[in-house]
């Protein structure tokens, strides 16, 4: 049974593009058939963090529009042979797509594939709009920010609105040793505004930088503690039950010195 | 002599009101009208609880003796008893001084709307009566009600009671964190100290909110 997920935030540059990436690459890593659409048309940028930009030909308007067929826009990621991208188109708008035509893509992916990944664009107008409406279920993306938290709680009460049940929370960006101090919101602190069942934490981590600008989801990285997130995510995706990593033992120097002697 | 249809007492708490259960409810009327009429000098601007005993009286049954004590004395009732069986407040507090009558706010709220989930930043309610709410009412959404709000969870929001410009109303909330309060024409926000984990209400008085546990 294939399911269409939207990874959504409300508020931009939370990690919504590195998630849907990231969880994009860990779901074919574990044999699924994943395709990952770019919902944030005129502004994209799946393709650039999955390093596939110079593959693209067609883009989704031209799927949508009929000037070509939906196999020809799919491109097939090398590294993971059940990943499929759906890049956005750069040189259109939002305006350029509808919520139907959204909706008639998403059914038509659905058959082909196992999870249907809609990176969403930031912001609760028209792009918003088109991306939710073919989408089953929705993963919100905030990090430990009064902000993001905000929006978030927006973004869960529009989705609610639109019948997308049970959205699924990925808090991204923490950091144990901020939160420790006080100075930083705890997970507790989020869920109990956002109130919604929590899918997985991804630790503050250089990884993730250097990964994106490579154009390498870090799920794939078994050295890096954001890929173990995502891979733990990917797992309850999946349906099983994983517990929250416990995030508190990587800090502190006495075990940053561990870990080195570890690792190599 | 027969039985007094109406037996009025004054007590250390109020005043107690026996009513003969056996007569017709409009002999009952006319015999209160005018035991009070007599008095009228007794009662003379006083504030005073009522207790309605000997007799279950509906609602509406109520609301007739009470309008019959309003007209007849310059009696303020702060506060009604009925039948030894529920005690029910009024819908304010302390009657405010130009507005004395218990009854004549409970007249003028009239209608509650009951949500049975809470508020997300963005969305709001609006009614032209009172609300209550089960949930939280979080940062960034607005509750707008002409009579009180009552929430049965957090509300960390903006909540609007008496938004006519009704002062008599009251904000209540299990946890009472809001961004911004109004009640009737007043502004005001909440000092973080101020801020109450346990179920608390705000009210006006004078021209200043209060919070006071509930």
């Amino acid at each position: 049974m294939s399911e269409v997920y939207v990874i959504t935030s409300g508020k931009g540059g939370v990690g919504k593009t590195t998630t849907s990436a990231n969880i994009g690459a860990g779901l074919a890593i574990e044999g699924k058939r994943v395709v990952l659409v770019d919902a944030d048309i005129g502004l994209r940028n799946l393709d650039v963090v999955m390093g596939l930009e110079n593959r693209i030909v067609y883009d989704l308007i031209n799927v949508i529009e009929g000037s070509c067929r939906l196999k020809q826009a799919l491109i097939k990621d090398k590294r993971y042979p059940t990943l499929y991208l759906l890049p956005a188109a750069q040189t259109k708008d939002k305006d350029a797509v509808t919520p139907e035509q959204m909706k008639k893509l998403c059914e038509q992916l659905r058959e082909d594939f196992d999870y249907v990944l809609l990176d969403c664009p930031a912001g609760i107008e028209q792009g918003f709009k088109n991306a939710i409406a073919g989408a089953d279920k929705a993963i919100v993306v905030t990090t430990p920010e009064v902000s993001a938290v905000r929006d978030a709680d927006r973004i869960i009460g529009l989705l609610e609105a639109a019948e997308v049940r049970d959205p699924m929370l990925i808090l991204n960006r923490i950091r144990p040793d901020m939160v420790k101090r006080g100075d930083m919101m705890a997970l507790e602190d989020v869920t109990e505004i956002l109130a919604i069942d929590v899918l997985g934490v991804i630790p503050d981590d250089e990884s993730i930088v250097i990964a994106t600008n490579k154009g390498e989801p870090c799920v794939a990285d078994n050295n890096s503690q954001a890929g173990r997130a995502f891979r733990d995510i990917v797992k309850r995706m999946m349906g099983e039950t994983v517990p929250l990593m416990d995030l508190t033992i990587e800090s502190g120097i006495f075990n940053k010195i561990k870990k080195f002697f570890v690792r190599h | 002599m027969a039985k007094q249809p109406v037996i009025v007492k004054g007590q250390r708490n109020g005043i107690s009101i026996m009513l003969d259960e056996t007569v017709e409810f409009t002999e009952l009327e006319e015999a209160l009208r005018e035991k009070l009429a007599n008095a009228k000098k007794f009662f003379d601007g006083a504030n005073s609880a009522v207790a309605f005993k000997g007799r279950d009286l509906s609602e509406t049954e109520e609301r007739h003796l009470l309008d019959i004590i309003m007209a007849e004395t310059n009696l303020r009732v702060d506060f009604v008893e009925s039948s030894g069986t529920a005690t029910k407040a009024p819908q304010h507090i302390t009657p405010a001084p130009e507005e004395p009558t218990a009854t004549k706010t409970r007249q003028n709220i009239h209608e509650t709307a009951f949500y049975n989930s809470g508020l997300r930043s963005g969305q709001s309610i609006n009614f032209h009566g009172s609300v209550v709410i089960r949930g939280d009412v979080n940062p960034g959404s607005e509750v707008v009600a002409d009579g009180n709000v009552i929430i049965l969870g957090a509300l960390k929001g903006m909540a609007h009671a008496g938004a006519n410009g009704d002062e008599s109303c009251f904000v209540s909330a299990l946890t009472l964190r809001p961004t911004q309060l109004r009640i009737g024409k007043l502004i005001t926000y909440v000092p973080e100290q101020n801020t109450k984990n346990t179920p608390s209400y705000a009210y006006v008085r004078g021209d200043e909110v209060f919070i006071a546990a509930l």
